[in-house]
């Protein structure tokens, strides 16, 4: 059971690395524009619109 | 090409016309535009650019992608507004500049309407020399370009760039931009970094609830309370300080308020928030401690994160709406040119302005004063005052007021006001200075909360009371289940989460409201009141009267469809086009009419007084007829816009134009009697005019009020609201403006002035009327949700309460029994879907999704 007092505090350390990502992203921005990106998926980049592979 | 002819024909059977490009429905600006050149129709320039621009590189399968809805923006306006130059002292004060030495702008972007939009604007570092990136945020219709700072001709290069596809473009003011301190950025940091400690609370607690306990692992056990109390003192003291702060303010408000003997005032829900969470983490903190008791602080981290993200996505939720709006009044210029007696030209900032002073407004730039021309001439642009983006001729001795383009041509401008004396800065003045309306609203909702702090308060007291007689010990496990059971998770969240989510939805169906308190005024609405020209009608003429020859009505049609005149297209609209006839065009005077010779026949259309006179000073000198002119006085007492047709020197016939009414006008109005509510409307037009659509719309004599000043608008606004009604204000022009603001919610409808935007509650940007009826029927909606939400709230309260002063709450049931009320809570809110997509549409909807397919299915050939 004293591998708890290895485990917890890695998970948790996992999770602070997580969540200084998370604010590294906020602080980017990142979350700022939600839509945009969803369309940009679209265009292929060399500018022009992708067109569909099937 | 297969996909060409699929959209002429479909054009010609579906009306309103459909963009070839994105298939929203087409602007009548652009039908005219488009009318003359080929079948397709688009709804903005950048629709048709892209349109060519994908058929020429053989991208037609980009129309399975256009499927994607955006409608989350306003009418795109033609490009003669948008200001073809950013000052220098704008540039230094807004741009920033990048690690690598280029500049960075944010731009403000009107007219973005599809994923095409996106694309053609994100071409514009290969199209603008110097410009190294542009990004759009398509939602709020923001533009980020970044270019390199040694060409300085960048700047105004891409405003014209953007100005040649329609997007109306301006830099916008850093400071007056929501969030542009970072406390939207904090806010949703503390969304997550609070789930991420409730998480890992949660996992902790989960061991204690599984059988870890003091007395058979008490190192472990130890170990653990103290990591759960010091992830939740993070999450308590970082996440919720918001919270704890404003519940300190409002009880020392109401400790004020009762000192100073004004008697209670009402406590917010913060109250109870705060003291749940709190007494939760103070009690478990000293269980944690001595070693003795039990801990709640599971769900303390819980409920720390979930009024978080619902406060997150309250805020988040008017967002865009309101930044729209603030968007749009960013017109005025912040410099002004001013001219020296002695003919010096120096740039001043807009407040060292001083009645009096002359000014230059060169073209392209926007007046900054109100005042009148004393040198040159210009065609001036008022969209901002009245929606009108068409250009009107003006020049030494016209009046010109701020915020006025002068589209073309260098002008002087003798200053009469400036700043905020100015119209426009009486208008914004007017429009900063709500607040009072709002507060009583938001204090209903809080008193509820106050009542029910006072409630669990006392049961907490009482049970620990009955229980702590025996057993002191009991008493306090029991006070403290009972607050913290009872912590008004459900109650906080019922009513804002409800409003957030119709109000996103709403904005996807292009209702944009600005405030999430405006829809629980708009269920309760008893009258609503509409304007008539623009609101209730297109805003547009249409031929209602003809009298005379036909022969010459149809060589009339065939000269004005050379010309792009309202009237010249009703005319076209009401007799067709004649293409095989040869015109050319003699004369075309503003204002007057057209001269011009149709198929050899000399043909004159115009003002009846400029016929007439240009008739007496023509050689054949023919003569008026009669019955004629007193068909144009007859017309003229109704209120029409008379023009009279002259061929060949003879007066022939006599048009009476009125502006039609949109058609769903009649539909819409019954519905909304329909709900028991009293549609009215005040209108500034002449009595004739009003009374013709008063009968059409069949309403009563008292509803209906003509000749009216803004002022006498906002008097019976006022008088209304007075007699107790909940009045519902829709219009479109700036002489609604006031209107707008003083009733209990404005409503400002697509292409009207900004200022109307910006006074208004809810703006509407989708064509015609349907949205009024939309937004009544979701606001009932989402009203009935709220009700339930809050019903349920208050029952699961009663039950916990109950078990809780029953000794029946243990920290595992508490744990299970508060995160799952929100969740069910939240479940049933999304479950509501008021505003739906997949609700009855209008037919104008749904067969545009229809169209998506057909399109889809022409253009995409064998692959689909």
């Amino acid at each position: 059971m004293s591998i708890l007092f290895v485990l917890v505090p890695l998970a948790l350390i996992l999770a602070t690395v997580a969540v200084l990502g998370f604010i590294w992203a906020v602080g980017r921005g990142e979350f700022e524009d939600l839509e945009t990106p969803a369309v940009r998926v679209i265009f292929e980049d060399d500018g022009s619109f992708k067109q569909d592979q099937r | 090409m297969a996909m060409t002819e699929q959209n002429t024909t479909s054009k010609r059977h579906v009306a309103p016309c459909k963009c070839a490009h994105c298939g929203e429905p087409v602007p009548a600006s652009m039908i005219e535009a488009g009318a003359g050149e080929d079948a397709l129709l688009f709804c903005c320039v950048g629709c048709e650019a892209v349109y060519h621009a994908l058929h020429e590189a053989g991208f037609d399968d980009f129309y399975r992608f256009s499927a994607i809805p955006v409608g989350s923006n306003l009418q795109a306006k033609p490009s003669i507004t948008t200001p073809n130059t950013i000052p220098a002292q704008i540039l230094a004060k807004e741009a920033t500049v990048c690690e690598d030495g280029s500049l960075e702008l944010m731009l403000g972007v009107d007219g973005i309407h599809c994923a095409g939009c996106v694309w053609l604007i994100e071409q514009m570092p290969r199209a603008v020399e110097g410009v190294r990136e542009a990004r759009l945020d398509m939602g709020r219709g923001r533009l980020a370009v970044r270019w390199d700072a040694a060409r300085e001709e960048t700047p105004d290069e891409f405003l014209a760039w953007l100005g040649r596809f329609g997007y109306e473009a301006r830099p916008l003011d850093g400071s007056k931009i929501q969030g542009h301190d970072g406390s939207d950025r904090a806010m949703l940091r503390r969304v997550g970094v609070t789930w991420a400690l409730a998480g890992n609370v949660m996992l902790l607690s989960a061991a204690h609830y599984s059988g870890l306990d003091l007395e058979s692992a008490p190192m472990i056990a130890t170990a653990s309370r103290w990591l759960m109390l010091i992830l939740t003192t993070i999450a308590l003291f970082y996440g919720a300080d918001v919270i704890l702060r404003r519940a300190w303010a409002a009880v020392m408000a109401s400790a004020r308020a009762a000192l100073s003997g004004l008697g209670a005032s009402p406590l917010s829900v913060d109250v109870p928030l705060a003291l749940g969470m709190l007494i939760g983490w103070a009690s478990s903190a000293y269980a944690t401690v001595t070693g003795v008791g039990d801990i709640w602080l599971d769900s303390v981290a819980m409920l720390i994160a979930a009024v978080s993200s619902a406060r997150w996505v309250q805020v988040r939720a008017g967002r865009a709406a309101r930044q729209r709006a603030e968007q749009l009044l960013a017109i005025l210029p912040q410099v002004a040119r001013r001219l020296s007696p002695d003919g010096q030209v120096e740039e001043v900032n807009l407040d060292e302005l001083a009645p009096g002073e002359l000014v230059e407004v060169r073209a392209g730039e926007v007046c900054p004063a109100d005042g009148v021309i004393e040198y040159g001439e210009a065609a001036l642009q008022r969209g901002v005052m009245t929606g009108e983006s068409r250009l009107e001729p003006a020049s030494v001795g016209d009046d010109i007021e701020a915020g006025v383009l002068a589209a073309d041509g260098s002008i002087h401008v003798r200053v009469r006001a400036a700043g905020d004396a100015t119209r426009l800065g009486e208008l914004m003045a007017w429009i900063d200075e709500r607040g009072s309306k709002r507060a009583a609203l938001i204090q209903q909702a809080d008193r509820l909360g106050g009542w029910f702090v006072l409630a669990v308060l006392s049961a907490a007291a009482l049970a620990g009371i009955f229980w702590g007689v025996s057993d002191f010990a009991a008493g306090v496990s029991v006070a403290v289940a009972i607050l913290v059971v009872s912590c008004p998770c459900a109650l906080g969240m019922a009513t804002p989460l409800a409003l957030a989510l119709a109000t996103g939805r709403a904005a996807s169906r292009g209702i944009f409201i600005k405030h999430d308190d405006t829809l629980e005024a708009c269920a309760s609405a008893d009258v609503v009141i509409f304007d008539k020209t623009g609101t209730l009608t297109r805003g547009a003429p249409r031929v209602s009267e003809r009298f005379g020859d036909e022969g010459a009505m149809l060589l009339a049609s065939a000269l004005e469809a050379r010309s792009t005149h309202p009237i010249a297209s009703a005319i076209v609209d009401a007799f067709g086009h004649h293409q095989s006839a040869r015109v050319e065009v003699l004369e075309d005077r503003p204002g007057r009419g057209v001269r011009g010779m149709v198929d050899g026949q000399e043909v004159l259309v115009g003002r009846p007084e400029w016929v007439i006179e240009s008739l007496e000073q023509s050689p054949a000198g023919g003569t008026p007829r009669e019955d004629i002119l007193a068909r144009c006085e007859d017309y003229k007492e109704a209120g029409s816009t008379v023009v009279m047709i002259a061929v060949d020197g003879d007066l022939e016939a006599v048009l009476g134009l009125d502006d039609a009414l949109r058609p769903e006008a009649k539909a819409i109005v019954e519905n909304i009697r329909a709900m028991r509510v009293r549609p009215m409307i005040l209108s500034g037009d002449h009595a004739g005019a009003v009374d013709a659509i008063r009968v059409e719309l069949g309403m009563p004599e008292e509803d209906v009020k003509a000749n009216l000043t803004p002022e006498e608008k906002l008097a019976i606004v006022d008088e209304l609201c007075a007699s107790g009604a909940h009045v519902v204000m829709v219009g479109d022009g700036v002489n609604d403006a006031a209107a707008l603001q003083r009733a209990h919610v404005g409503v400002a409808m697509s292409g009207g002035a900004h200022l109307a935007l910006a006074a208004a509650d809810v703006f509407l940007t989708g064509e015609g009327l349907r949205g009024v009826e939309q937004l009544l029927e979701g606001s009932r909606d989402v009203m009935t949700s709220v009700r339930r939400n809050i019903l349920y709230a208050l029952g699961y309260n009663v039950i916990g309460v109950t078990v809780a002063a029953l000794g029946g709450v243990t920290p595992l049931i508490a744990a299970i029994a508060m995160p799952a009320s929100s969740v069910v809570l939240l479940i049933m809110t999304l479950m509501h879907r008021t505003f739906d997509e997949s609700a009855p549409l209008s037919p104008e909807f749904s067969s545009r999704d229809v169209d998506i397919e057909h399109r889809a299915s022409a253009g995409g050939g064998a692959s689909l």
